[in-house]
């Protein structure tokens, strides 16, 4: 049997002692600091690159269940002491100046809690739960945020500092070097709005997928057209400059302008330029603008005069052209894109419809038939004093013709008269008691009172990330209510409260190729993400 | 075995003695300022004040280390940190409810505000030690005035209470029950929307008018309805009953009703066919200024400064036009025609009568061009506003409806001028302004610079049955500046580059009831109008 070592006991017992000296030190530590609030930063991946946690959410299957929202009132009512917290700080460029204008936007849950804009070198929000919460900049010639912050009480404070850019004048001029904008060419007139310069990592292969928008975004970067910001103190910008861009710094870029949706021009720039100059003829942007031509005539097919007739995009509107006796009218300089009509004369009226008008077409949709409006009056007591009807035609007028989404909001008052197209429409309520989908024939009585019976919904949260790309989706139900319609560019989302059911998702991508595939909207929820 | 435990205690040693200097710095280190503990280039977020902090700082290897944590202590404001003091606080109204209130808070030429949350609370940041005069306003509370000094704490908070308004809902219907606003607005198309007020004392029988679509008098607030129905016109809240409340259209008293404690509503009754005797009519010429003959196709319309007027089918052969439905009192006159000049000016119209306007001879248009400048004599860019001194022939605010934009050479154009002098500013949004008065054509180029800007502070009595004009002159005697103090506006300042104006004051019946000279200097000066 062999003796122990005199030193065996003495070692016991001390390990023993800073064992429990250990368990104290740490029991000890854990009192004084024992929940830590951190901040998480977000991804700070340029705009126009998905960021890891979206790109994350993109390779997720369709048909994720998503937790569903509280129903509504969404939260309780809290009182203004140490239950909520305040969220503030400074916001400053990459080069240490501070930033006189622009936006932030605060969300929680993907709900929009707060906004500070105007001079926001210093911002404050207030009344927060604490928690999670999403941070967004919009900031003339930055590059926005897009931030995760950890919101404690009772105060919180972040001191922003924007994404490091550069900011490259894109500049427009006629041959002979006079600025574009100013050349009395039919384009110059016409164009102005819908004229943008767009930066990518790549050329562009062509076109994007046509849009009803005045002019499109995306890219890298921002772009900001020329022209005067009115009752700002932001310098103006020589006339030869058709905007500005701004852009993630230490990158080359391909700049490319597009009139709407066409592309019309592109060149590289160097990371650091200050300008780049595009060169254009004056007939390069005539060749693209489209003519319509119709007639318009009632129900007997009589034609019918000075009805006024106008073709715009869903930013801008036009007074639009009177027909001739002979109900006709013919629309030039039409910039592309997809357009909707609007013909009315009198108490007559044409379907509410969009058509997609590619560059330089000339179209000849032939008799247009109006009608006589029905008067429809939407019952808006029981919605709370806030949310809104969307409504669309049923009813296929074309089979390259798509129902305008029409928007009857409900904030004011306890009811809303309107005139409509007659026929058969899909229309969705939303408040925040709760929403209804129902099929409206309208014309089916003189005058048509829709009352919607509002039930809690599910919760459809449909989420993108396409980087700089120009994606489009639909949302429709199995009955072709339109439930959104939407262009979309980056990285973003939306929650849409919906009765639960089938739907259909379509989606089209960058070269106008239409996938559709059918999803059921479960009581619990769905996360939908596109493409 | 000895060896293995000689080592399990050594390693043991090291941990404690590891925690032992992690437990005497959270405990013993005094609190800093968060941007003290923040690295130039990164971003962190600091705890809150006054509890447990952690901060994160990303390491070179890229992943957070946890600093200790301190006992807190409140920081001190730091004069060179953009944050300043921070005031957070919430709003209540006496019975402790959560009020919806805007937090207005000044310090000499200083202001800084913010809405209340829908829980009351509020926070404002870019604040100073010292006195701050407070206003807080909302629809629901009695406005109230108060003072807070703030110490020289970096994060402090004070909470307010307020008194709850009273609110009254408002019917307006006619004498068959029906809508009355409905009526007024298919009758008198070109008229706006009825106004309702209140206050402890009655309304006299005339108010000073306004050029704008409503008059706002006493101390209640109007929420009227965009869509009325039934006749439910609004809410009004008052700030005490017993109170007067008064229907108004503009500045034309149609009736007024005493509201009692514990009265919830408040009924008005609208003859609207008298009211349709009430509304003015305007007649006026547009004639060539060179040839004298009228101007086919020019267009007139009279309306409010906010809008709602109406445009004539154009002038008749003689060149005269008449412009019927119009709301009594000032309106907006502004006259167009093709390849002339344009009119604009403020005129008075009266109820139940025919003004005749005169004629207006417009000549060939000829924009006025001119640079704007900087101090150093550098392009500046600001906005620019202009009036036509010709046709201002009373007493009445310079129209401030047109604007130009200024190049980025600093060149600017005045669209649809003609000859004449013609009053021009710049302003900039932090209160920089040029202003002069140009002859058109000039005879030498047209220069407006940015120099030192001084201010005159006008003040007024309270009385809601006159208005006041204060127009400033330059050395020549022309109108460089005039502005308008309705019943509502007891104060208001007055910006001009610094020099030596003269001024007058005129009621809203045109009479002069003051003149004088004023110094814009480095110090403002004081216009008290009697």
């Amino acid at each position: 049997m062999n003796a122990h070592p005199p030193w065996l006991r003495p070692l016991q017992v001390l390990a023993a002692l800073l064992a429990v000296a250990i368990v104290v030190l740490v029991a000890l530590l854990l009192r004084i600091d024992p929940e830590p609030a951190f901040a998480v930063r977000g991804a700070d991946g340029p705009v126009g690159e998905a960021l890891p946690v979206a790109a994350a959410r993109a390779d997720a299957p369709i048909g994720d269940p998503a937790p569903k929202s509280a129903p509504a009132p969404r939260q309780p009512e809290l009182s203004a002491a140490a239950t909520t917290a305040v969220l503030y700080g400074t916001v400053r460029s990459a080069d240490g100046t501070p930033v006189d204008t622009g936006a932030i936007w605060l969300f929680r849950e993907d709900k929009h809690v707060g906004t500070a804009s105007g001079k926001i070198a210093t911002f404050a929000f207030a009344g927060l739960l604490p928690g999670r919460h999403r941070l967004q900049s919009r900031i003339d010639d930055q590059l926005p945020i897009d931030r995760e912050i950890e919101v404690v009480a009772p105060t919180s404070r972040v001191d922003l500092e924007l994404p490091a850019r550069w900011v490259l004048t894109v500049n427009a001029v006629a041959p002979d070097g006079s600025p574009w904008r100013k050349s009395k060419a039919t384009g110059a007139r016409h164009v102005q709005r819908s004229l943008v310069a767009i930066a990518f990592d790549a050329p562009v292969p062509g076109d994007q997928p046509p849009t009803s928008l005045s002019a499109i975004e995306g890219g890298l970067g921002r772009f900001r057209a020329g022209g005067h910001l009115f009752g700002r103190d932001i310098k103006p910008m020589p006339p030869e400059a058709l905007g500005v861009l701004t852009l993630p710094a230490g990158k080359p870029v391909h700049v490319a302008l597009f009139l709407r949706n066409v592309l019309i021009a592109q060149q590289p720039a160097s990371s650091g330029q200050a300008e780049l100059t595009f060169t254009l003829p004056p007939d390069v942007l005539e060749k693209k603008l489209a003519r319509v031509r119709l007639r318009v005539v009632d129900q007997g097919g009589k034609p019918v005069g000075k009805a006024m007739v106008a073709i715009s995009d869903a930013q801008s509107s036009s007074g639009g052209e009177p027909t001739g006796d002979d109900g006709r009218v013919q629309l030039e300089n039409l910039v592309p894109g997809r357009l909707d009509l609007g013909i009315r004369a009198k108490e007559l009226q044409a379907p509410n419809i969009e058509f997609v008008v590619p560059a330089g077409a000339d179209l000849d949709f032939g008799d247009i038939v109006v009608r006589p409006v029905v008067n429809v009056e939407f019952q808006f007591d029981n919605f709370g004093g806030q949310g809104s009807v969307r409504a669309n035609l049923l009813d296929r007028i074309r089979p390259d013709w798509m129902a305008r989404h029409l928007h009857f909001g409900a904030e004011n008052g306890k009811s809303l008269q309107t005139q409509l197209f007659p026929g058969r429409y899909g229309m969705l309520a939303s408040s925040r008691n709760g929403v209804a989908m129902v099929i409206v024939d309208v014309g089916a009585t003189p005058v048509t009172a829709v009352r919607f019976d509002l039930r809690r919904g599910a919760d459809l949260r449909i989420e993108y990330a396409v980087g700089g790309r120009r994606i489009g989706y639909e949302v429709t139900s199995v009955d072709g209510v339109l439930i959104r319609r939407r262009d979309v560019t980056g990285v973003a989302g939306e929650t849409v409260e919906l009765p639960p059911g089938p739907y259909i998702l379509a989606v089209t991508d960058q070269a106008g190729a239409v996938t559709r595939r059918n999803f059921t909207l479960p009581a619990a929820g769905l996360r939908l993400t596109v493409p | 075995m000895v060896g293995r435990l000689a080592l399990l205690c050594v390693v043991e040693g090291i941990v404690v003695l590891v925690l032992a200097l992690q437990l005497c710095g959270a405990s013993g280190a005094p609190a800093q300022d968060s941007a003290a503990l923040v690295p130039p280039a990164n971003e962190i977020v600091a705890a809150q004040q006054g509890g447990d902090k952690l901060l994160q700082t990303p390491t070179a290897a890229g992943g957070p280390v946890v600093v200790p944590a301190r006992t807190a202590v409140a920081a001190s404001w730091q004069p060179d940190d953009p944050v300043g003091v921070l005031l957070t606080g919430a709003v209540q109204s006496a019975d402790g409810e959560a009020v919806d209130a805007y937090i207005g808070m000044a310090q000499g030429q200083e202001t800084r505000g913010a809405s209340a949350e829908k829980d009351g609370a509020f926070a404002i940041v870019g604040l100073r030690p010292g006195e701050w005069q407070v206003t807080l306003r909302g629809d629901r509370i009695v406005e109230t005035k108060t003072t807070i000094t703030l110490g020289d704490e970096a994060v402090q908070r004070h909470d307010f209470v307020v008194k709850p308004a009273f609110p009254v809902k408002v019917h307006i219907v006619t004498a068959d029950g029906a809508d009355a606003t409905k009526a007024l607005r298919s009758t008198l198309f070109h008229w706006g929307d009825f106004h309702v007020v209140g206050q402890r004392d009655a309304f006299p029988d005339r108010l000073a008018p306004t050029d704008y679509g409503a008059l706002f008098v006493g101390d209640a607030r109007w929420r009227g309805e965009m869509n009325p129905a039934d006749g439910f016109a609004g809410t009004l809240f008052l700030s005490g009953v017993p109170a007067h409340v008064a229907l108004l259209q503009r500045s034309l008293v149609i009736g007024q009703q005493i509201v009692q404690p514990g009265q919830g509503e408040v009924r008005f009754v609208v003859d609207v066919a008298a009211l349709e005797k009430l509304a003015a009519t305007a007649t006026l010429r547009v004639l060539d200024a060179d040839t004298g003959t009228p101007l086919a196709g020019a267009h007139a319309s009279l309306r409010s400064s906010n809008g709602g007027g109406g445009r004539t089918p154009g002038v008749d052969e003689s060149g005269r036009v008449t412009l019927t439905g119009l709301s009594p009192g000032l309106l907006l006159l502004s006259i167009e025609a093709k390849d002339h000049e344009s009119v604009w000016t403020t005129v008075r119209v009266e109820p139940g009568r025919t003004t005749d306007l005169g004629d207006f001879r417009l000549g060939a248009a000829e924009d006025l061009k001119g640079t704007l400048l900087d101090a150093d004599g550098k392009p500046a860019s600001g906005h620019i506003q202009w009036t036509e001194l010709k046709w201002r022939t009373a007493p009445t605010a310079f129209c401030d409806n047109r604007s130009t934009n200024v190049e980025a050479d600093g060149s600017f154009r005045l669209w649809r001028t003609g000859r004449g002098p013609i009053a021009v500013q710049a302003r900039t949004q932090d209160g920089r302004v040029a202003a002069g008065v140009f002859d058109n054509p000039p005879a030498e180029p047209v220069v407006l610079r940015f120099g030192e800007t001084g201010e005159c502070r006008v003040t007024r009595p309270a009385d809601p049955t006159r208005a006041f004009t204060v127009t400033l002159f330059d050395r020549r005697h022309l109108a460089i500046a005039a502005r308008v103090l309705e019943p509502r506006i007891l104060q208001t300042t007055i910006r001009l580059p610094v020099g030596d104006y003269t001024f007058e004051v005129h009621d809203d019946r045109q009479q002069r009831v003051q003149a004088g000279s004023l110094t814009f200097g480095s110090t403002p000066c004081a216009l008290e109008i009697r």
